[in-house]
């Protein structure tokens, strides 16, 4: 807390003071989540920018590579209330807001479910599995997460500090229900969790016992390293303080382009025909959470610009779900769209 | 360890490509020099052969000394030339000594037979001694050069210079029906 | 195996020499006994031998060739001194070479082969019989010397003229003089347009390696942005220039590297290609200073940092460093860094 209490220097202005300070805890929030969650420094680091730029998170990846722990521990190291909901093919909206049982009375009983048992404190919502969750429940989420407020018991409930992380399984196809492309636009970043490559994580993820019991290990992050009430002021605050040069648009103008007709770009992709990949995509939304997720990661680096690589680092997780390829490349997505976005950093001429 | 392989060939074929063509430049520098020198003295060679009297140092090549010796035997200086030949016969160039010796031998075995004609036989004796040595010589040199075995057997047949196999010979049956220029002196009867 | 004939004799000789006198004691003993035992003395097995060779139609001038085997006694050697020399044998023959190779030295004891080399100078008027004289030859122990003898070889010769022309001419006409010709020039031609050819080759292949114009395949970025860049030196603070000249050194570094290069890629880099590893910090300080001129938007602060003049020489540095082909570091320095987000 040392930071905090820091002078601020003559000349500079109390905002800048303010964000400095916030970068410091906003490290030490990396930190924390880190040395629980080995291996994922890349993850962490996307996330912390989720965080900071209030945006919701769509997580991919394979069984058992600690997707929930990554949330629990950043749930445990902003504060406030978290909540979490395992989605099911008979998983109903109300089922989420309502929590309806048979009472200790054995009389039938309307309690709040998962959503607004926390009350309005909830910070951070994990949807799990959402792709086994009906459309109807995609519905209420995606309202949630554009609006942040859901009805219930007849009035509106506010979730003014929530952040929503769904994660999606990508090994089974059968009985799910793949999210809409309006409902994956709406999401800040995709972001693919694998299990870590780094020899020595894997081999403590899988020999230290402190790894094992999950509960123990968390408890080990410290309780609130950032206050989860101040971040919306400071998400402001950090998009309004890191400025984008007329060099930096074009760029990023020219990145946009280079995505949406990379044919006429002069992007060549082995076994593609690039003037029907790209069928459509890359919206203004996409772009401007595109600019966010950089203004974030400047301020992280500690710049008050946004540079290439800036872009260059958030690109494929904000972007690439928001470009939607021609069928027949759909099968090979991944692979495409990583050549796709690399091809555009690799093309457009910075500055 | 590609890239470090790769650099380790493109030295290597730095190097080889520079050895080669310092070898190259070498070659070409001595072929040229050699080929100046060869030009140069070619112009004596053919001038010598028209018929000038261009003058050879004794330290020219055995070529040069060569074309040198044929013109002062074409242009009966005799002593002269027996000079030049000397010298080419103490260079390595046994081609050049047999052929200079060779046509030291022939001007002098013509000059003999010329001498016969007009009934000099005292002095074109000597001279046929002198052409058979010179046509030893060029057969010590080049044992396989026909036209000098040729003219060495005409002058022994005017001279036969082995009177102990001679008389052997004698002994055997004559088949020849006729022996004519065999026992010179001995010449035909009845002339002065 | 082969020596100068002088030489083998010699080491025989001393072999010889050395084994007489280990043997010297027993032997006078041995011959002691022997006279007792009235038994003769080692049986004498010395042979010279002529191998088979053509003995027919030789003409004036021709070579007779007379090689003869060897075998001697153990601790025989032929005596040098009494080997022939080449000379004049008589009227008609000359001893032109002689040459002496050793044998196998065996038990049975030592053999040479003597090879005369003969000319026969005699011109007969019919085919005649000639015999090459025996040559006497001399072997020692080191104390008796043997005489020993190349037999005679008896050779035809033949003439190779009719004695009186049978188709008239004239028996006197000699044959024609060899004429001074000219040296021939094609073979000096013909090497200096093959070293030639070969040298432009080597040239060529040099050019390639080394890069020189215009034979280099890969292009030259930082050369091309250099003379792009020249105009600069001509207005050191026009800002707009300087930008145009940042740009045009942001295209160098991106064709050099083969893909947009940005200032967190500099260091991989650098690793990755040795040529510029010496430059790495100026080149990040050209990124850092490109990074305040086009993304904090202040080219004038930039020009301060890093005025024309010092991108110029930073220009003409890269252009010398792409020309050089450092030895690469090993692989393991080389790690791409792959920057976190």
């Amino acid at each position: 807390m040392a930071e905090l209490s820091h002078a601020p220097s003559p000349g500079v202005t109390g905002a800048e003071t303010r964000l400095a300070d916030w970068r410091a805890h906003a490290l030490d929030f990396e930190r924390e989540v880190g040395q629980v969650v080995l291996g994922q420094e890349r993850v962490i680091r996307l996330l912390t920018i989720a965080v900071f730029a209030r945006g919701h998170v769509l997580l991919e990846g394979d069984v058992g590579v600690g997707k929930t722990t990554l949330l629990r521990a950043m749930a445990r190291a902003i504060g406030g209330a978290y909540a979490r909901v395992e989605g099911t093919i008979d998983l109903m909206p109300t089922d989420l807001v309502y929590d309806a049982r048979i009472g200790d009375d054995g009389r039938p009983r309307i309690d709040p479910g998962p959503l607004l048992r926390r009350g309005g404190d909830l910070s951070i919502f994990f949807f799990n599995e959402i792709n086994r969750a009906r459309p109807q429940v995609h519905a209420l989420l995606l309202r949630l997460m554009a609006e942040h407020s859901i009805s219930a018991f007849g009035t509106e409930h506010d979730f003014p500090h929530l952040q929503v992380f769904a994660d999606r399984n990508r090994v089974e196809r059968e009985e799910t229900f793949e999210l809409p492309a309006a409902a994956r636009d709406r999401f800040f970043m995709e972001v693919e969790v694998k299990a870590p490559e780094d020899r020595d994580a894997r081999r403590a993820l899988v020999f230290e016992p402190r790894f094992h019991d999950t509960d123990t290990l968390l408890r080990a992050v410290r309780e609130g390293v950032v206050d989860h009430r101040a971040l919306g002021a400071l998400a402001r605050d950090i998009q309004a303080a890191i400025h984008a040069s007329p060099a930096i648009r074009d760029y990023t103008l020219g990145l946009w382009d280079a995505v949406r007709a990379p044919a006429q770009a002069g992007i060549r992709l082995p076994d593609v025909r690039m003037d029907r990949l790209v069928q459509g995509g890359a919206s203004p939304r996409g772009l401007s959470f595109l600019i966010r997720a950089a203004r974030v990661r400047a301020w992280l680096e500690g710049r008050d610009m946004i540079v290439p690589e800036d872009l260059r680092a958030v690109f494929p997780e904000v972007m690439a779900h928001r470009i939607f390829f021609d069928p027949v490349y759909e099968l090979r997505r991944d692979t495409i769209a990583r050549a796709l976005c690399q091809a555009a950093f690799d093309t457009v001429p910075a500055p | 360890m590609t890239a470090l392989t790769r650099w380790r060939t493109r030295r290597w074929l730095r190097m080889l490509a520079l050895v080669i063509l310092a070898g190259a430049a070498a070659v070409v520098t001595h072929q040229a020099i050699r080929l100046i020198t060869h030009m140069r003295d070619n112009r004596t060679i053919l001038g010598l052969a028209a018929g000038r009297d261009l003058a050879v140092a004794d330290d020219a090549a055995p070529r040069l000394l060569f074309a040198r010796a044929h013109f002062l035997m074409t242009h009966d200086q005799l002593n002269d030339a027996q000079h030049v030949v000397d010298v080419i016969t103490r260079s390595d160039d046994t081609a050049m000594a047999a052929a200079a010796l060779y046509d030291l031998g022939n001007t002098r075995l013509a000059r003999a037979i010329d001498l016969l004609e007009r009934m000099a036989v005292d002095a074109a004796i000597p001279e046929i001694r002198l052409a058979k040595e010179n046509y030893r010589a060029t057969l010590r040199h080049a044992p396989s050069l026909w036209d000098a075995k040729y003219n060495l057997d005409i002058a022994l047949r005017l001279i036969r210079d082995f009177p102990e196999i001679e008389r052997e010979l004698e002994e055997e049956p004559r088949q020849t029906p006729k022996r004519l220029w065999t026992d010179l002196p001995g010449l035909p009867k009845g002339l002065p | 195996m082969r020596c100068s004939i002088f030489s083998c004799i010699a080491s025989r000789l001393g072999r010889s020499i050395a084994a007489g006198a280990r043997r010297g004691l027993p032997r006078l003993a041995g011959a002691g006994i022997a006279l007792l035992a009235l038994t003769a003395g080692p049986v004498q097995a010395d042979s010279v031998t002529l191998l088979p060779a053509r003995a027919f139609g030789y003409f004036l001038g021709d070579l007779v060739r007379v090689e003869a085997d060897i075998r001697l006694d153990p601790g025989f050697a032929l005596v040098p001194a009494a080997l022939p020399q080449p000379h004049k044998v008589n009227g008609y023959l000359d001893l032109i070479r002689v040459d002496l190779s050793p044998g196998p030295l065996t038990a049975d004891g030592s053999s040479y082969r003597l090879t005369m080399v003969y000319q026969n100078f005699y011109g007969a008027l019919e085919p005649r019989a000639m015999e090459i004289p025996a040559v006497p030859l001399r072997a020692t122990n080191g104390e008796a010397p043997r005489d020993l003898l190349v037999p005679a070889f008896v050779f035809t010769a033949a003439p190779f003229r009719e004695l009186v022309p049978s188709r008239g001419g004239n028996p006197m006409a000699l044959r024609p003089d060899i004429l001074p010709r000219p040296y021939p020039l094609r073979p000096e031609i013909e090497a200096i347009t093959v070293a030639a050819l070969v040298g432009t080759l080597a040239l060529l292949a040099l050019a390639l390696l080394q890069g020189w114009r215009p034979f280099t395949r890969s292009q030259r970025p930082f050369a091309t942005a250099l003379r792009a860049l020249a105009p600069l030196a001509a207005a050191p603070t026009d800002v707009p220039a300087y930008r145009a000249g940042l740009i045009t050194l942001h295209r160098a570094f991106d064709a050099a590297a083969g893909h947009r290069l940005l200032a967190d890629d500099v260091a991989a880099w650098c690793r990755h290609d040795p040529r510029y590893s010496d430059l790495s910090s100026e080149i990040a300080g050209f990124f850092t200073t490109s990074r305040r001129a086009f993304f904090g938007a202040e080219p004038a602060a930039a020009m301060e940092a890093l005025p024309t003049a010092d991108l110029l020489a930073l220009a003409r540095r890269l252009a010398h460093a792409e020309r050089r082909d450092p030895r690469p570091r090993p692989p393991a320095a080389a790690l791409a860094a792959e920057g976190a987000p």
